[in-house]
């Protein structure tokens, strides 16, 4: 493994003496301007077509103009509902789903218009964990092939004792045991699963992590170990994160900001303690008003905001702003206009004509 | 208070090509009229397995109840014939589930699902049966019930399916629902939805509940009492206010340490509890906690503890070491 300093990330970290070396030759980086990932106007629309020739019915606007930056070793929480696009933009990113416009820099680099060839090389940069380490094992294969397979892929370790001893590590950076390289994922638990799952997307050493609902389908007990897991990985390697969830707590303990998802488009975006104790969105406030405190003398004093309806079809989004339906605070100008995100403090926008 | 259902050393086996596995293993806990009483824990515990044995739909032969009485209303439900169960089913005592589009028929109109029960239990005529439905959905909040009468479960979303799955629950006015982690599979927004519609409807008409959940937040907010379950045992039982007031077993005091709190100062780091949960087919002699336990001694590995009085209430929990036990679940906190 290259020292963290090299991989980036380390920006601002005092390094050893060869990644000081590495950092002066590097153009000099202020951590407040690194961004790692910009998303301009991301569109992505799937079109819905019906009858025997197929024609086009409709359109499901599953990402409808989504912008955002992450720096450097910063993690970013991305919630909202089933269907509001979080899962979609995080496909866009990766290009496993080509956007229909709109614009995703990686590291500089424009990934809309490369080719595959060229993506290949990029998709090594960014490495996805996904919410069921079950479904995304290979059953059919060891946990040492699992994490090594990348490597020989990639071409980047190509000596199979090397890679053994590659997977070690990587193994033991984990948290797992040098012999569980020769089980089968059916004999692992779900949080060691789920470290094999991260053990993989550590092993082509990437500067982005996209955590898609990572610790959902754990147990409450295991949750907490691969979260601090991530937050260890983090620090260590300089990783960033763009951190896919639907559980709010759980994003705001490991988020440095957190925007927030509305059928398809961002609604509030801000860092992670503005967010948490200042939400000027209604439907941020009614999503923070809808997670129970494991404490019932609280839950007794606590008041709620029960949202009415459910979340509108993308396919026929409401006119307006599109949460106006559902909004307590809806006047007649949220049915005509569409708030734009508009600037309530430093790093804050949020997309209400009332916030 | 005589409850209205009283579990009794009730125990649950399924023989697996591994061996037997305890999914419940000794267990009493009771339900009083008009109550909600949670059953908590993690994948495996048990607690899924002991709503299906209540109800006598462990699947056999694998699974098998081997000890126990299910007192309800005066009589044991374990002794009762298939045919005398089936009228305590739907009628007495109602279950909703965890998915309902599983459970729920894709072929059969949303009417005919809510109409049949109320035909087969109260006898009610076709017309009859029919306005009970239409009552139900408007009770369930589901607008335009002539229209969605008509329709399959398909054309329902999620949230409006589970409100679905509460007026088949309700239909034939139960005494008891049992859910099975009824907003698990929601969002957010809808969970909220229905756990208020549950309990809005259950105090209106006297429903007593049983919430089998692994999520300490809902428990907190709509249980009156709450049985923690490890491993196919109750390790701890006691009313949800002093139960979570003080925690009395090292495993609830773990759970409720290891998730991260919106009403609290962010953690640097989260406190989970280390280790795996364990295979139930080869447990260890003693506690089956005792592996993962900060405060483990050696009696702990040799001995199964028994539930001992831990607080007022009847607060009962399985530890040898109560009184070494912290009386706080506040960890030191420090936001990053």
């Amino acid at each position: 493994m290259s020292p963290p300093a090299a991989q980036g990330g380390a920006a601002g970290r005092s390094g050893t003496g060869g990644a000081a070396a590495a950092m002066a030759a590097a153009p000099q980086r202020d951590p407040a301007t690194d961004v790692l990932l910009e998303v301009r106007d991301l569109v992505k629309h799937y079109p819905v077509s019906a009858g025997f020739l197929g024609r086009e019915v409709g359109v499901v606007r599953a990402v409808d103009g989504v912008s955002f930056t992450i720096r450097r070793g910063e993690t970013l929480g991305l919630v909202g509902e089933s269907g509001c696009g979080k899962t979609t933009t995080g496909r866009c990113i990766l290009q496993l789903d080509r956007p229909t416009s709109g614009s995703v820099r990686f590291e500089g680099q424009e990934l809309t218009t490369l080719r595959p060839a060229a993506l290949r090389s990029v998709r090594r940069r960014i490495q996805v964990i996904f919410q069921d380490p079950y479904s995304s094992l290979n059953p059919r294969m060891t946990v040492g092939q699992i994490v090594g397979e990348p490597l020989a892929v990639h071409g980047l370790v190509r000596e199979a004792p090397a890679r053994a001893a590659r997977v070690q590590e990587l193994l033991r950076q984990v948290g797992l045991l040098p012999q569980h390289d020769r089980r089968y994922p059916h004999q692992l638990s779900g949080g060691q699963r789920q470290r094999v799952g991260i053990a993989r997307a550590l092993s082509l050493e990437p500067s982005l992590i996209i955590c898609d609902e990572p610790v959902s389908a754990l147990d409450v007990s295991i949750q907490a170990q691969i979260i601090n897991l991530l937050e260890d990985l983090q620090q260590q390697l300089g990783l960033t994160y763009l951190f896919v969830a639907h559980d709010l707590s759980v994003v705001r303990h490991i988020s440095d900001r957190v925007a927030v998802m509305y059928l398809g488009r961002i609604v509030e975006i801000a860092d992670r303690q503005t967010l948490y104790e200042a939400p000027r969105h209604p439907y941020t406030q009614a999503l923070l008003s809808a997670v129970p405190i494991p404490d019932p003398e609280v839950e007794a004093r606590r008041e709620h905001v029960v949202l009415a309806g459910e979340v509108p079809s993308p396919l026929s989004p409401p006119t307006g702003c599109a949460f106006h339906p559902r909004c307590p605070i809806a006047v007649e100008e949220c049915q005509r206009t569409r708030p734009l995100l508009r600037d309530l403090g430093p790093g804050h926008q949020a997309a209400c004509h009332l916030a | 208070m005589t409850p209205l259902l009283d579990v009794r050393h009730l125990s649950t086996q399924f023989t697996t090509r591994g061996g037997v596995v305890r999914a419940v293993d000794d267990v009493s806990w009771d339900v009083r009229p008009a109550e909600t009483v949670a059953l908590v824990g993690e994948s495996g515990c048990g607690k899924s397995v002991s709503a299906l044995s209540i109800m006598r739909l462990v699947a056999a032969p694998a699974g098998r109840i081997v000890a126990g009485e299910v007192w309800f209303r005066g009589k044991d439900l374990l002794r009762l014939s298939e045919e005398e169960m089936r009228r305590v089913r739907g009628r007495e005592i109602a279950m909703v589930f965890q998915e309902p589009m599983t459970s729920l028929n894709p072929v059969l109109s949303v009417g005919r699902q809510l109409t049949e029960g109320v035909e087969i239990h109260l006898g009610a005529d076709p017309a009859r049966a029919r306005a009970r439905a239409e009552e139900l959905l408007q009770m369930v909040g589901i607008p335009d019930p002539t229209r969605r009468l008509a329709q399959y479960p398909h054309q329902f979303s999620g949230g409006m399916r589970q409100r679905m799955m509460v007026a088949m629950a309700l239909a034939c006015e139960p005494a008891l629902v049992l859910a099975d982690e009824p907003t698990t599979a929601l969002d957010v927004t809808i969970q909220a939805q229905i756990l208020e519609l549950m309990k809005t409807l259950s105090r209106r008409l006297g429903v007593a509940m049983l919430i089998i959940t692994h999520n300490l937040g809902v428990v907190a907010r709509y249980a009156d009492r709450v049985n923690v379950m490890y491993a196919g045992r109750i390790i701890e039982q006691g009313t949800a206010r002093e139960l979570y007031a003080h925690p009395r077993h090292p495993y609830t005091l773990g759970l409720l340490r290891s998730v991260p709190r919106l009403d609290e100062a962010r953690r640097a780091r989260l406190d989970p509890i280390e280790g795996q949960p364990p295979d139930l087919s080869r447990l260890p002699p003693g506690c089956a906690f005792a592996p993962r336990c900060a405060f483990r001694v050696e009696r702990c590995l040799a001995e199964r503890p028994a539930l001992l009085a831990a607080g007022p209430d009847g607060h009962v929990s399985a530890c040898w070491e109560i009184e070494r036990l912290p009386d706080t679940t506040v960890v030191a906190e420090v936001t990053r």
